[in-house]
């Protein structure tokens, strides 16, 4: 009897000794693990000594020698599951069934690794010690890295332990718990912190992106007064910081530039972003503009409707694009379509808010966009029905066919909603008070002839600066409430990747511009395009009808089309085209409201669902009963 | 197949027949039904609340509420838990009660052969499994009339729970076949489940860079099934699901192989 208490004593000593160094166990001497293992070594020994005999006499019987048959062959065959399963589970083969498929390596991760011409060791930091975050994230980084592995045979990773192994990480910067970093030869970049684990992906394709390109791409954002424009607007709440984020992802630096201080735009301004819709332009700002586009310099130029609707002149900086072709409408888009009302039935609606979903097929920058482009109060964008000689133009982006362009600013304002004195309803003049139903005000926004779908952008690409004749800077003219000369029909939609044929008439005088609606637009030069004997390289002007489209809620990562679209188009600009795709995206947006009925309806299905079940059960225990 | 068939109807029959497959459903149905609703209605009130403040901003929400993710996948998460104290109720009787009743010698002394009579077994217990899958599908359905729902993450979760339910009754019949009490194979399944389910947590306690930790992980039954939830098919993990059933089941037969010798 005391023989075996003792083998039960070595096997609990055995456990704790080896629970105790490979379950982590925080514990400050050696000991913990030697003294059990030895005691257990021993214990076992005695009880061995003791029950020789015994474990002869059942070793050598016929049901042991079949036994030990039976073990063996349950661990060959479990043996050979096992490597079965390594194999199998090493290569990681599978199918990801989402509809956005997030939880595949995006587009641009794929293309960005299948471009190494280096080997990658992506080494993230962990803790390794009891229950911790970065234990979670050192499990979420090896499922990501997984996918990166099998992308491409480059890449490699590891996680290593600063406390356990400090000299794998005796050479990394800054080597604290949760840091990840990508090596590539001699040149390491260290990702983000391991507490913002749901960009994981974008953070470590960023980071690749770094550590094999060396050279940055300039931005330059033009601001009124060198004002702050990454941190979020007291009035509006809104900020340009998720689109330097984005832009610095993708090795671009972000500037501010204020002309009024220096009216120049800086040698290093590959791509200068004009995105500030209460900003006059001056003859000083269109010289510096004119000035970087006659060096080949690439603007993107976010054109909004808001001064206009404040009765504001912009038409310094809308002549000054027109001088490439492009014309900015002066005019709201405006977007028909039809809606479910519980009280009414389908209405019809129209709403200056919404996705371009007409986007093109031929161009680099939009052609693999899977989400639409959200504009919010947008206004016309499109090429001119004749390009000055050296320019070309191609249609991006455009409303849907039942959008138009209403040129009559003051029926538009018309029908605006007022939002009274709910504060909820003034804090969201975007979103929400332009929505207006048809049925209600046919005078203001029923479109005279059917509607087509309006250009919403241009990209014009000026591969011979002198050719297109830069003006100087136009006289500021005041706000006209004539109907303006831009509108297209719908024979007149400048076709992706050539100007609209010439001699049309395109006057309307109805007051709507029918058509693509035009939100973005690009115009070049054949001839320069074709790299004859131009003194500047091309210059490439991107103008869209909304400025709104550059904001952080619109710019978040997996949030519709628009950095996709944006960040494309930047690498475009910048003639990165190794860079345009789309990007690491998150979850889809399903979310639903309840009314009290369908929660009440809810709770009846599901207090209704055991309760059957039960039933069924009892009427079959009663007819068994019966029968019995 | 004839005779596995011929099993498969009288196990089917006893479940049926007698309370114990309602018990399990019923059950499974109010323990489900209790987390479907109240992650549907926390699901709702943060929606809600999301978009009240980005009526404030102007602006869209800015956070990902995916029905299909954070109801639907948490449900599956949720069914595999409930699972894992149902099995055991519907595997204990399968092998240890022919064992205590003697009628063990009687069916092996059959023209059947072991593997029929486990297949016939295996199969009856996952029919009530799938049974009370099918049940479920209540959830996804009235979420389909409220929102717009993503198809493949449905279809692989129901994949995904199939596999680790054929996991578990597999284990079930295992110790099911060892004992003669049903009790004690159904103490020894729940423990052996659990400890398989734990595996998980003794993932995240450890170091990530030993060996141990590695084994853990891809031994752990929830962690694979992680992915099946979310959407994502990995031939690995179906193949973990498999390779465990079908382990399980060889040590089954070898049991009922030994009582013959």
């Amino acid at each position: 009897m005391w023989v075996n208490i003792l083998g039960i004593v070595a096997v609990f000593s055995a456990a704790v000794g080896l629970a105790t160094k490979y379950l982590g166990l925080d514990v400050d001497s050696p000991l913990w693990v030697i003294v059990p293992l030895a005691a257990a070594a021993i214990l076992g020994l005695v009880w061995l000594v003791f029950n020789a005999k015994n474990i002869v006499r059942l070793a050598t019987s016929r049901s042991a020698r079949y036994g030990v048959n039976l073990f063996a062959l349950s661990l060959i065959v479990g043996f050979i599951i096992v490597m079965v399963n390594v194999v199998i589970t090493g290569k990681r083969i599978q199918w990801d069934t989402t509809q956005n498929r997030r939880f595949s390596l995006a587009p641009q991760s794929l293309q960005v690794v299948s471009a190494l011409d280096g080997d990658v060791m992506v080494t993230a930091i962990s803790r390794g010690d009891l229950a911790t975050d970065s234990d979670l994230f050192a499990t979420l980084f090896a499922r990501q890295m997984d996918l990166y592995r099998s992308a491409s045979g480059r890449v490699n990773y590891r996680v290593v332990s600063a406390r356990r192994n400090p000299e794998a990480v005796r050479d990394l910067p800054n080597p604290m718990e949760g840091n990840i970093y990508v090596t590539m030869g001699d040149r390491t970049v260290q990702v983000e912190s391991y507490r913002e684990i749901t960009d994981l992906e974008e953070k470590i394709t960023r980071a690749i992106i770094a550590v094999t390109r060396e050279e940055q791409k300039g931005a330059y954002i033009v601001t009124r007064r060198g004002e702050d424009i990454f941190t979020p607007n007291e009035q509006t709440g809104f900020s340009f910081s998720e689109l330097r984020r984005g832009l610095e992802s993708e090795q671009f630096t972000v500037h501010t530039l204020n002309l009024t201080e220096s009216p120049e735009v800086p040698d290093d301004c590959q791509v200068l972003i004009i995105a500030d819709p209460e900003y006059s332009f001056g003859d000083t700002d269109l010289a510096a503009l004119a000035s970087h586009i006659n060096r080949g310099g690439q603007v993107f130029a976010c054109i909004d409707v808001e001064p206009l609707l404040d009765g504001l002149a912009d038409t310094a900086l809308v002549d000054f694009f027109g001088q490439f072709g492009i014309q900015v409408g002066k005019d709201v888009v405006v977007e028909r379509s039809a809606a479910l009302s519980f009280t009414q039935g389908l209405v019809d609606q129209v709403s200056f808010n919404f996705d371009a979903v007409n986007l093109s097929e031929s161009s680099d920058i939009t052609k693999d966009l899977i989400n639409p482009v959200s504009f919010y109060l947008a206004r016309s964008v499109s090429a001119a029905p004749t390009l000055p000689p050296g320019v070309d133009a191609e249609l991006l982006i455009s409303a849907s066919r039942n959008s138009w362009a209403e040129a009559d600013l003051d029926r538009f304002r018309q029908g605006q909603v007022t939002p009274g004195n709910d504060p909820i309803a003034t804090a969201a003049p975007v979103a929400q008070l332009f929505t207006v139903d048809v049925n209600e005000h046919p005078a203001v926004f029923t479109p005279a002839t059917m509607p087509g779908a309006m250009p919403l952008g241009t990209v014009t690409i000026v591969s011979s600066p002198e050719d297109a004749a830069v003006p100087p800077a136009p006289e500021p003219m005041p706000v006209s409430d004539t109907p303006p000369d831009m509108g297209l029909s719908m024979d007149e939609i400048p076709e992706p990747g050539g100007a609209v044929d010439e001699g049309h008439d395109h006057s309307e005088d109805d007051g709507h511009d029918h058509g693509e609606d035009a939100v973005a637009a690009a115009a070049a030069s054949p001839e320069d395009a074709a790299g004859e004997t131009a003194t500047a390289p091309p210059a490439r002007l991107l103008v869209i009808g909304d400025a709104t489209v550059l904001y952080d809620p619109l710019m978040i990562p997996g949030r519709g089309g628009n950095r996709d679209f944006v960040l494309n188009a930047m690498n475009y600009l910048a003639a990165d085209t190794d860079l345009i795709a789309i990007r690491p995206r998150d979850s889809l947006n399903t979310g639903f409201e309840l009314s009290a009925l369908q929660a009440r309806l809810l709770l009846v299905i599901l207090i209704a669902m055991p309760v059957l079940t039960a039933m069924s059960g009892v009427i079959v225990a009663v007819r068994r009963r019966r029968l019995a | 197949m004839r005779n596995v068939w011929h099993i498969y109807r009288r196990e089917i029959g006893t479940f049926f027949t007698t309370p114990m497959a309602y018990v399990v459903m019923t059950l499974f149905t109010i323990i489900a039904n209790v987390f479907f609703y109240v992650r549907t209605t926390q699901f709702v009130q943060e929606y809600a609340n999301a978009t009240l403040m980005a009526q404030m901003r102007g602006m869209p929400p800015d956070m990902n509420f995916n029905a299909t993710e954070l109801i639907v996948a948490f449900m599956f998460y949720q069914m595999g838990v409930v699972l894992l104290f149902l099995v055991p109720m519907l595997t204990m009787r399968l092998f240890a009660e022919e064992n205590q009743m003697g009628t063990i010698e009687l069916l092996l002394t059959c023209p059947v052969r072991d593997i029929e009579v486990i297949l016939g077994k295996f199969l009856a217990a996952l029919s009530v499994c799938a049974v009370v899958f099918a049940i479920s599908i209540v959830y996804p359905l009235w979420l389909s009339f409220q929102t717009a729902l993503e198809t493949g993450p449905i279809l692989t979760g129901y994949l995904g729970l199939l596999l680790l339910a054929s996991a578990f009754v597999g284990i079930g019949i295992f110790f099911s076949s060892i004992t003669e009490n049903q009790i004690v194979a159904g103490a020894l399944t729940f423990a052996t489940l659990l400890f398989l389910w734990l595996l998980a947590a003794l993932v995240q306690t450890n170091t990530v860079e030993s060996g141990l930790t590695e084994f853990l992980s891809s031994a752990s039954i929830i962690l694979r099934f992680q992915n099946f939830a979310q959407g994502v098919v990995n031939l690995g993990d179906a193949l973990y699901y498999l390779s465990v059933t079908g382990f399980a089941l060889f040590l089954t037969v070898n049991v009922l192989d030994s009582k013959v010798h």
